[in-house]
């Protein structure tokens, strides 16, 4: 228990401090991923709806008092887009997907974990990226193709970190190790 | 029968529950911990307190160094990542660099290609448009004798072209040599370099006559020897050498070289002096044909005179003597009078005087074409043609000083 504590901590750091200070370096077309988002959604589907909202609480906690780019914004944002991430996407137990099963219904939950995260990924980014135009339309700026394309090459790129993130992660969080449930 | 669970067993989900309650009770600790710092903060912006800025500050003191750390390790990364990018781009750029760079010397050099044609097209359209009188024709060197001995070349025009043999080739101003072997598509011309040739010219400062002959096959060497000198007379180095005009049907003025060494007189088994061309035979690509005609414009000339001058006998009052030769009688023509009195009414008030010709290098009147070869500017320095000896004092012929030296017995 200590040890996946340490890991989660070590993880949501490590997300703080990556989109802090490495983010920049790795721009395209001058546009940064949002890599701490891109783990969040990796940890969505690897460990879970509470570990997403605490991990996403202090990622956006952490940027709140550290990079102050906005007042709320970020503490507001990360849990919100992390956690309708985890609505549709997270892991679910297996009593759970029994129950689903035994319902006959078929939901996005059931679909391959890897490419769960990928969507995850997709939607949160995509929250993230829109209320952000939002906010900056609503303070007077005419929305133009040229902020569309930026923030869809961010999604994008976003979104493909996360399938690439997903695979060390997931394999430093030991889940490849877990037995497949029957 | 009531079924227990083994001891072992049930102290492992025992330990299990304890495990994942504790996990709760942590997960959930932690998150209100996040949660009240989160709302502290909340609270501290809306109020503006900063009392309630407090936890904010610890959190921010312990993770700036850690953040200070981790940002330096970054940029380590991101630095020596740049410099093995730099160092890739490096040699890229350094391929590149040299590509561009030989492309630059091969444009360079084509430049210099065409600027040193461009050159030479301007000197032969100088020379043409200044000698135009003379018929000149350009043709190009298509073929060269690579012997030691002799200097031909062959042009690419011929009598197609209304090129005959013997027939002045010029370059930048100076005599090459003349045509020979004329076919009607190409002409061979014969170098004054080669031995073979033999040209009339004259030293332009003393207007002393001689025959031009190449040295080639002689010595070896791209030199002429100027023979048939007047014994009175002793060029000085520098002085130009041109054609004469005389012999073959060359254009007078020519410039052939310039004198090199003169020493026939203090040398009196010597019969020559050197000339040294003017023309660089080693590099003959254009030349000029000059397709100069002498006998028909001097047919025109006697033509035109005796349309103005007309002979009228004068009375005599010598007898005519009459021969009988068998049955007739012959009567003999009058002897002509050695100088008839031409009428000044019949000669027009603006002609030239019809005896003696103009003295060298006077210009003709306007309309009437030169048939004299006209150096063009440009040439006429003998700049391009490189060095030059400068004219010197006419050395005095002296003869060997007398031996009056007594032999004793």
């Amino acid at each position: 228990m200590v040890k996946k504590g340490l890991k989660f901590a070590v993880l949501t750091l490590l997300a703080y401090l990556l989109q802090s200070t490495t983010a920049i370096y790795l721009a395209v077309w001058g546009i940064a991923p949002n890599i701490a988002l891109a783990m969040v959604a990796v940890v969505t589907v690897a460990l879970g709806r509470k570990y997403t909202f605490l991990m996403a609480l202090t990622i956006g906690y952490l940027l709140e008092i550290m990079l102050p780019v906005l007042d709320y914004i970020n503490l507001v944002l990360y849990p919100v887009c992390a956690m309708l991430g985890a609505l549709a996407f997270s892991d679910k137990g297996e009593r759970k997907l029994e129950e689903e099963r035994s319902l006959g219904k078929r939901r996005m939950g059931n679909l391959p974990a890897h490419l769960r995260t990928l969507l995850c990924a997709l939607l949160s980014i995509l929250v993230y990226e829109s209320v952000l135009l939002m906010y900056i339309y609503l303070n007077g700026i005419l929305i133009d193709g040229d902020q569309l394309q930026r923030a869809l090459i961010s999604v994008v790129y976003t979104t493909l970190l996360a399938g690439a993130l997903q695979f060390p992660i997931r394999w430093w969080l030991g889940i490849y190790k877990l037995k497949r449930a029957r | 029968m009531r079924l227990t669970e083994p001891k072992p067993e049930r102290r492992r989900n025992r330990d299990s529950s304890a495990r994942v309650l504790w996990r709760r009770i942590l997960l959930t600790l932690v998150t209100v911990v996040i949660l009240g710092l989160s709302g502290v903060h909340l609270f501290g912006l809306i109020t503006g307190n900063q009392t309630l800025a407090i936890p904010e500050d610890t959190v921010a003191g312990i993770l700036t160094p850690v953040q200070t750390g981790f940002s330096s390790i970054v940029e380590s990364v991101v630095n020596y990542l740049y410099k093995l990018k730099l160092r890739a781009n490096l040699e890229l750029a350094y391929n590149d660099l040299k590509q561009e760079n030989e492309q630059l010397v091969y444009q360079a050099m084509l430049a210099d290609e065409l600027q040193q044609k461009l050159s030479v097209y301007e000197d032969l359209f100088e020379e043409i448009s200044v000698n135009e009188s003379l018929n000149p024709l350009v043709s190009t060197v298509i073929n060269r004798d690579a012997g030691n001995y002799f200097s031909v070349f062959t042009i690419n025009k011929g009598s197609n072209d209304d090129v005959q043999d013997f027939m002045a080739v010029t370059m930048e101003g100076a005599l090459v040599g003349y045509t020979y072997n004329t076919s009607a598509t190409k002409a061979s011309v014969r170098t004054i370099i080669d031995s073979e040739a033999s040209i009339a010219a004259l030293i332009s400062s003393t207007r002393d006559q001689g025959t031009v002959r190449g040295t080639l096959g002689i010595d070896g060497a791209a030199m002429c020897r100027m023979y048939y000198l007047p014994d009175d007379h002793l060029p000085r180095p520098g002085d130009t050498v041109v054609t004469s005009g005389v012999g073959m049907g060359f254009p007078k003025g020519i410039p052939i070289g310039v004198v090199r060494e003169s020493t026939r007189g203090m040398e009196s088994n010597k019969s020559y002096i050197v000339v040294e061309p003017k023309v660089d035979f080693q590099h003959i690509e254009y030349v000029i044909v000059l397709r100069y005609q002498p006998e028909a414009e001097a047919v025109e000339a006697r033509a035109s005179s005796s349309d103005s001058i007309s002979f009228t006998p004068l009375e005599t009052a010598l007898p005519i003597p009459t021969i009988q030769i068998g049955s007739d009688f012959y009567q003999l023509a009058p002897t002509p009078t050695p100088s008839p009195t031409l009428d000044p009414a019949a000669l027009p008030s603006d002609s030239a005087p019809a005896s003696g010709s103009p003295a060298p290098g006077t210009p003709l009147p306007s309309g009437q074409p030169s048939y004299e070869y006209q150096v063009p500017i440009g040439m006429a320095t003998g700049s391009s043609y490189g060095f030059t000896l400068a004219p010197t004092a006419t050395p005095t012929p002296s003869p060997p000083p007398l031996d009056i030296s007594v032999e004793e017995d």
